[in-house]
C-alpha cells in the first residue's frame, strides 16, 4: 500500500468497514435473543440515539423493551419517558415486572421543551432510560437529541411515526417496528458498522392465548 | 459595661440602594408638612447634602437627587432581619426603632472569649447585609446608645469617668428636644449634656418637662429602663423593593440572589430545611404575579434555589413592571427528617443528588404537573389504578408504597385512553382475549360494569374494549 493511502486511511474520517465489530458503546441486553441478534453490539446501544418508527402506538413496543426497563427498574434505576402518546396504566407496568414507581413521565408543551428535556435528562447520570414521543421534528433537531443522547449513559430511543423514514436522520440506530399476532415485527434501517437487515419477526415468550376461552361477542 | 447598642444611621437607604448596581445620590425625607432630609448616602453627601435641610434645599443643591419617603414600617421589619443575624451572636437583644438594636452581652463573654471580640464579629456576621453600622458599649441602654450615635465606639472595659467624659461633652441636639425646649436651655447657659445633668433633676422636671427628667434619670441608671426582649419569628418572610420599576424578569435575579442567601441564614440558624419557595412579584396597578418553587429534595443553600428561579423567571412573561418582590418559605422542615448528608468525598453527583437535581430543574422549567410517577392503587376500575404523583428523589422504595400483587394480575395495555371513547366495532371482529369482568364502584357512587376484551384490529393494533349492557362498546386501550 503506498504511502499516500495509508495517510489516508489514518483520517478519522474514512469509515472501514472491518472496523465495525467492536461495539464503540456499551449496550443492555434487549431481553430477546432474535433482537440482540439484530442489533449491533447485542443488545441496546447506550450513548447513541435508537430511532424506532413505527405507524402507531399500540403494536408491542412497550413490550418490546419491557425485559429491559424491568430490569433496570428493579435495580432502583429511574426511566424518563418523555411525551407518551396516551395515559400509562401501572398495572400493565407491574404486570410486565416494571416498578411503575420507578417512571417518571414527562409532559411538554412544545418541541422546544422537549429537546430542552431530552438534553438536560440525558445529561443527568440519573437516567438509565430515556424513552420520547414525537411527531415532527427537523432535521436540526434530530441532530440536537442525537448530541445529546451521546452524553447519556443509558439507552436514548425515540418513537416516531413510520412517515418519517424517508427522513434523513443523524440517529446512530434506527429500527422501523410493524405489527405481526403476538410479536413485533423488526427492520434494521440503519445501523453503525453494518448494512440494514430485513424485518425479523419477534414473538413473545409464553404468550400462548390459544387456550383462553375466546367466545365471539354478541353484537 | 454589658448594654451594647448598634445604631444603622442610613438603614433604609442602605436596603433601598441594595437593589441597585451603581446608585446615584439618594436621600430619605421625613415626609409629611415639614419635609426634611432624615438620611442621604455618600454620593449625596459629597454634593452638600446633609440630613436635616429642607427638601427644596436639598434638590436646588443636586437636581437628579432620588428622593424616597421614610416608612418606619419597613425600617423595623429590616431590623427584625438584623435581629435575626445578630441572635446567633448575643442571646438577648431589643429592637430599637427605627435605627437600632439593643444588646445585652451579660454571659456572653465565655463565648467570644472576652467581650472585647464582639463588636469585630458582629462587624463581620453583618458584614453581608451591607448597612453601614456603629456601636458603643455603655452603662445604661440610653448611655450605650448615644454614645453609639455619635459612634464613640468606646470598648466594654472603658473606665466611667472616660465613659462620662465621653457622653457629657455631647451637645444637646443629640437629645432630640423640641426647638422651644432647646431655645430654654441655651437661654439657661446649658448647652452639653453635662451641663444638663449637673441640673436638679426636680428642676429639670418643673421648667421643662417631666419626660425629660424621665429620661435623664433612665440615663443616669437611677430608674429601671425596661425593653422587650426579642423573640427569632418561627416563619421566614422577605420583601424588597426595587428601585426601578423591573421590566426584563431575569433582571429580578440579581435582588433574588440577596434575599436567598438571607433565606440561606435563617434556615441555618433555625436548623431547618425547605423544599417550597413563594415568590410574589408586585406590580404597581395588577394584582400581583404569584410563582412557586419547588424542589425535590430539601435544599439550603441560596446557589441550588438561583439556577431553579433564573429558569422559572426565564419562562416568565410580565403582565406589567415589578416594583417589589416577596420571598417566603412556604413549609419548614426538620433538619433530621429530611435531607441525606452529601457524601463528603464524591466529587461527582451521587445518584439521588443527580436525580433531585434533575427533577428539579425539569420541574422549574415545565412546572409541577408536568412530572408525575404512576403507582398502582388498589382498584380495579382500570382508571382508577393508577395513580399519579409527583415524582421523588429517592432511589429506593419506601414500606408506604402499596406492596406488589402476589397473583399475576390479568393482562391489562400500558397504554389507556383518558377517557373511554365509543366504538363501532366491525361484525366479523374476532376477540383474542376475554371476557374480562370487571364489576364494582357501587360504594362510591361510581359504579362500573363492564365486560373487556382484547381485540385485534385490521393494522395489526391490538386494542382493549369492553362493553357495557347498556352503551354497547367502548375503546379503552392499546396494548403497547
Amino acid at each position: 500500500m503506498s504511502h499516500a493511502l495509508e495517510t489516508l486511511l489514518q483520517d478519522p474520517r474514512i469509515w472501514q468497514a472491518r472496523r465495525t465489530e467492536r461495539a464503540d458503546n456499551p449496550v443492555h441486553a434487549s431481553g430477546h435473543a432474535v433482537l440482540d441478534q439484530l442489533l449491533p453490539g447485542g443488545g441496546w446501544p447506550c450513548g447513541t440515539l435508537t430511532e424506532c418508527l413505527l405507524p402507531h402506538a399500540g403494536i408491542g413496543e412497550i413490550r418490546l423493551l419491557a425485559p429491559l426497563m424491568a430490569r433496570l427498574t428493579q435495580a432502583g434505576q429511574k426511566l424518563f419517558w418523555i411525551d407518551p402518546p396516551y395515559a400509562v396504566n401501572a398495572l400493565a407496568l407491574a404486570a410486565l415486572d416494571v416498578v411503575p414507581e420507578h417512571l417518571v413521565v414527562i409532559q411538554t408543551r412544545d418541541t422546544e421543551d422537549q429537546i430542552w428535556c431530552w438534553e438536560q435528562i440525558a445529561r443527568s447520570p440519573a437516567s438509565a432510560l430515556t424513552l420520547g414521543w414525537a411527531d415532527r421534528l427537523r432535521t436540526s433537531q434530530l441532530r440536537r437529541l442525537q448530541l445529546a443522547a451521546t452524553h447519556s449513559t443509558g439507552p436514548t430511543l425515540l418513537m416516531r411515526p413510520a412517515q418519517a423514514m424517508q427522513q434523513a436522520s443523524p440517529a446512530g440506530l434506527r429500527l422501523v417496528l410493524s405489527a405481526q399476532p403476538d410479536g413485533i415485527r423488526v427492520e434494521v434501517i440503519k445501523r453503525r458498522g453494518g448494512w440494514a437487515l430485513p424485518p425479523r419477526p419477534i414473538t413473545w415468550p409464553g404468550n400462548n392465548l390459544s387456550h383462553l376461552h375466546t367466545p365471539r361477542p354478541a353484537g | 459595661m454589658h448594654w451594647l447598642y448598634l445604631h444603622f444611621p442610613n438603614l433604609l437607604l442602605d436596603h433601598l440602594m441594595q437593589g441597585v448596581d451603581q446608585p446615584g445620590p439618594m436621600a430619605l425625607s421625613s415626609g409629611g408638612r415639614d419635609n426634611r432630609l432624615v438620611q442621604a448616602n455618600r454620593q449625596a453627601r459629597a454634593l452638600g447634602v446633609r440630613p436635616g435641610q429642607a427638601l427644596n434645599a436639598a434638590l436646588a443643591l443636586c437636581p437628579d437627587l432620588h428622593v424616597h419617603t421614610d416608612r418606619p414600617a419597613l425600617a423595623t421589619s429590616l431590623l427584625d432581619g438584623i435581629a435575626h443575624q445578630v441572635y446567633t451572636l448575643v442571646a438577648w437583644l431589643s429592637l430599637a426603632p427605627p435605627d437600632g438594636l439593643l444588646l445585652d452581652t451579660r454571659g456572653m463573654a465565655r463565648l467570644h472569649g472576652g467581650l472585647g471580640h464582639l463588636p469585630e464579629r458582629l462587624n463581620e456576621a453583618l458584614h453581608n447585609l451591607g448597612y453601614g453600622l456603629t456601636w458603643s458599649f455603655g452603662d445604661t441602654p440610653l448611655r450605650a446608645r448615644l454614645l453609639a450615635q455619635t459612634a464613640q465606639a468606646l470598648p466594654h472595659d472603658t473606665p466611667t469617668d472616660t465613659l462620662r467624659a465621653c457622653y457629657s461633652r455631647l451637645p444637646l441636639s443629640q437629645l432630640a428636644l423640641d426647638s422651644e425646649q432647646h431655645t430654654t436651655l441655651q437661654r439657661l447657659g446649658v448647652y452639653t449634656l453635662g451641663d444638663l445633668l449637673n441640673m436638679p433633676i426636680p428642676a429639670v422636671a418643673q421648667r421643662l418637662s417631666p419626660g425629660l427628667a424621665d429620661y435623664l434619670l433612665r440615663l443616669e441608671g437611677r430608674r429601671p429602663d425596661l425593653h422587650q426582649a426579642w423573640q427569632p419569628s418561627a416563619r421566614f418572610r422577605l420583601r424588597q423593593e426595587l428601585l426601578h420599576e423591573c421590566v426584563h424578569s431575569p433582571a429580578l435575579l440579581f435582588p433574588l440572589q440577596r434575599m436567598l442567601q438571607r433565606l440561606t441564614d435563617f434556615l441555618r440558624q433555625h436548623q431547618r430545611h425547605t423544599d417550597r419557595l413563594a415568590l410574589t412579584l408586585e406590580h404597581r396597578d395588577q394584582p400581583p404575579t404569584r410563582l412557586q418553587l419547588r424542589s425535590t429534595q430539601p435544599q439550603i443553600r441560596a446557589e441550588d434555589w438561583l439556577p431553579l428561579a433564573r429558569l422559572r423567571l426565564e419562562r416568565l412573561h410580565l403582565p406589567a413592571p415589578v416594583i417589589a418582590l416577596h420571598l417566603q418559605a412556604e413549609r419548614l422542615l426538620d433538619t433530621q427528617q429530611s435531607a441525606p448528608t452529601p457524601d463528603l468525598f464524591a466529587d461527582t453527583l451521587t445518584g439521588a443528588q443527580a436525580l433531585a437535581t434533575l427533577l428539579d430543574r425539569l420541574q422549574a422549567r415545565l412546572g409541577d404537573q408536568q412530572l408525575q410517577t404512576p403507582f398502582l392503587q388498589a382498584d380495579y376500575r382500570p382508571e382508577r389504578g393508577t395513580g399519579r404523583r409527583l415524582p421523588k428523589a429517592s432511589t429506593s422504595l419506601k414500606s408506604s408504597d402499596p406492596p406488589r400483587p402476589v397473583t399475576p394480575p390479568p393482562e391489562q395495555p400500558v397504554w389507556l385512553l383518558e377517557a373511554p371513547q365509543p366504538l363501532h366495532l366491525p361484525a366479523n371482529s374476532q376477540p383474542r382475549q376475554g371476557p374480562l369482568r370487571i364489576q364494582c364502584g357501587w360504594w362510591d357512587g361510581r359504579p362500573v360494569q363492564r365486560d373487556y376484551y382484547r381485540l385485534t384490529l385490521d393494522d395489526g393494533r391490538e386494542a382493549w374494549c369492553f362493553r357495557t349492557a347498556r352503551d354497547g362498546w367502548f375503546l379503552h386501550g392499546w396494548f403497547g
